[in-house]
């Protein structure tokens, strides 16, 4: 494949320069920027102009990567012209997260099977239940087609977010991207780095992805009194505090994160399930195993790929991360540059979640503060 | 600008030392990453306080409800023994140890069959007991009942039940009543209750004897009169 990265931020406009490119043989541009940009359609039109036969596929974000940097309210563009690979797109809209589940077996079905080999999908953030998206997905696609994506992004306001595939950005909308083609090869590694701490409480009240109630007392009142006077910042600060859900005997943990918070009806909205009846424990990050959680994902990743050193990384990581980490969040994805070596190009964004298998050959899953890196060749 | 790197300024250039303005972004930074040190610190800090006092809480309160479980299983009338699926002994009370008068040493070992072949020596039945041992610990999910006599002659009654922590069963939990007394006043009873019927057929009979003797009387009461009618038919006018 030929890749190449372009750059905008408001001090120095496109780096390198995009006017007068006029590339025919981009199929895919990937595109991740921040939410006030995408709503300015004057920049969509610059790329679609020098990419013309391009599927643009994008959404926004709570911080775009490029390489080993990381930018805010900025556009990132990621320019591909595969040598095999076809690329189909699909998308659609959901009123509610009720439709989640809907909704991801109408995208996997409106995908051709033939030579499917890797499908990435893209959500919106806020009104999505992401675990529910997962199993919509799952159950519609072959076996042997992964599946890896994420949930879409708004800084660290939690206000909106935006999904586009070929259309206008816009919000309650998920797009899938399928990658077709026997010469394409897919990894993926996905890992957290956050240890569950204190007691195990007992979900004993709530709806989907809906927390009300732990042990019988108020959800929102315990996370406010571990929060303190970061309280007032929820739902952002309650990132610094993931739940880690029990599984059932044998099968991995799950880390949710919240991403709203309704004070009437004293609950928590997180990315994912909570169900009744689940043991959840209280979180806590620690840098350096944050970082080693990046380096660790890059591993996976490079291990299910087999040995050949990727050409195109795709990092997906949470925003939690960014809080936590802040001036050293470059850390991780220099970590991810050291495993995968130089040649690779490293693209991606900070999001609201993240959509991976555990381990090779699984279904996928929605995942909360990890960093998720999806690499691709092509043989 | 935090403290510590207020300090640090005063200390390594001086009081009224200008920060040049190509070092402002840096300087800048730096105290971001002191400020935002200070507050993951005091996040952590707060989290093992509140961490700390509900473990404390769940602790104490765990504790006293051990005292209180406790305090019932030594409060019952019955000796009761647990068993896991194992077989090794997960906990018994006082009024157990007391019925087999098994020694602190095997209990503690927490070995059923060591604690079993002490027991199988008092018993006047030691297969049938063991026999009924094995079938239960084979059938997890039954129930019993039956009396055990003692070569000492004391009798127990022996339930046990299958222990569930919701639908599965972890082990076996038997009791032991003390029956003996009960046993006793029963066969007394039942001696007195044939006392009293042999006495009464006794006495029925004897009421019947009596009857007839009655009767054998008039007979001859009446024959006594014929007799005496007779005689005075001989007497000299």
């Amino acid at each position: 494949m030929k890749i190449e990265q372009k750059r905008w931020t408001e001090e120095k406009g496109w780096f390198p320069e995009l006017k007068g490119t006029v590339d025919e043989a981009v199929q895919l541009v990937l595109l991740f920027g921040a939410t006030q940009l995408l709503k300015d359609l004057t920049y969509i039109h610059d790329i679609k102009s020098a990419y013309p036969k391009a599927h643009l596929f994008g959404c926004s974000t709570a911080g775009e990567i490029c390489s080993t940097q990381i930018t805010d309210n900025s556009l990132v563009i990621t320019a591909v012209s595969f040598e095999y690979t076809q690329i189909k797109c699909a998308q659609v809209k959901i009123r509610s997260s009720l439709d989640s589940l809907q909704a991801g077996e109408i995208l996997a079905r409106s995908l051709e099977k033939d030579d499917l080999v890797h499908v990435i999908v893209l959500s919106d953030g806020i009104n999505v239940n992401g675990s529910d998206l997962s199993e919509g997905l799952n159950n519609n696609l072959p076996e042997g087609v992964s599946i890896t994506g994420g949930l879409a992004g708004d800084g660290e306001r939690f206000q909106e977010t935006l999904v586009f595939c070929d259309d206008i950005p816009a919000r309650d909308t998920i797009s899938v991207l399928g990658l077709y083609g026997k010469s394409l090869k897919v990894g993926y590694g996905s890992l957290g780095g956050w240890d569950p701490f204190g007691p195990e409480r007992l979900i004993t009240r709530s709806k989907g992805n809906i927390l009300y109630e732990l042990d019988g007392k108020s959800a929102l009142e315990l996370y406010k009194r571990y929060l303190g006077e970061h309280a007032k910042n929820l739902p952002a600060s309650g990132l610094l505090f993931p739940l880690s859900i029990r599984a059932k005997e044998g099968e991995n943990g799950l880390v949710r994160t919240i991403l709203s918070v309704n004070e009437e009806e004293q609950s928590l909205t997180f990315a994912g399930d909570v169900p009744e009846g689940v043991y959840a424990r209280l979180m806590k990050a620690n840098f350096d195993r944050l970082i080693d959680g990046a380096i660790d994902a890059a591993k996976k990743s490079y291990l299910t790929i087999g040995s050949f050193s990727p050409e195109l990384a795709i990092l997906i990581s949470c925003v939690g991360r960014k809080m936590i980490l802040k001036q050293r969040t470059e850390e991780e994805v220099e970590g991810v540059r050291d495993i995968l070596g130089d040649k690779t190009v490293l693209a991606g964004f900070y999001s609201y979640g993240e959509i991976c298998p555990f381990t090779l050959g699984t279904k996928c899953d929605l995942h909360n503060q990890t960093m998720t890196i999806t690499v691709l060749s092509e043989k | 600008m935090h403290n510590l790197l207020k300090r640090q300024f005063k200390k390594y250039f001086g009081e009224s030392y200008q920060i040049p303005t190509e070092w402002q972004e840096l300087v800048n930074a730096v105290n971001d990453a002191y400020t935002q040190s200070d507050i993951d610190r005091g996040l952590m800090e707060r989290s093992l306080d509140i961490s700390s006092q509900e473990l404390l809480h769940a602790n104490s309160e765990m504790r006293g409800f051990i005292s209180l479980l406790n305090a019932t299983i030594e409060s019952t009338a019955d000796g009761i023994l647990v068993v896991n699926r194992q077989g090794k002994i997960v906990s018994f009370n006082q009024k157990f140890m007391k019925i087999w008068h098994i020694p602190q040493q095997i209990v503690e070992s927490r070995d059923d069959e060591q604690a079993l072949s002490f027991v199988l020596d008092q018993l006047k039945n030691p297969d049938g007991f063991l026999n009924k041992v094995r079938e239960l610990y084979a059938n997890p999910e039954a129930e019993s009942y039956d009396e055990l006599i003692f070569k000492d002659e004391r009798v127990f009654e022996r339930y046990s039940q299958p222990q569930r922590i919701g639908q599965a069963v972890v082990g076996r939990v038997w009791s032991f009543r003390d029956i003996t007394e009960r046993k006793r006043a029963e066969e007394e009873i039942k001696k007195r209750v044939k006392e009293l019927e042999d006495f009464y057929d006794m006495a029925v009979g004897r009421e019947l004897r009596m009857k007839e003797l009655k009767e054998q009387m008039e007979e001859m009461k009446e024959e006594m009169e014929k007799l005496k009618k007779e005689l005075e038919k001989y007497k000299k006018p």
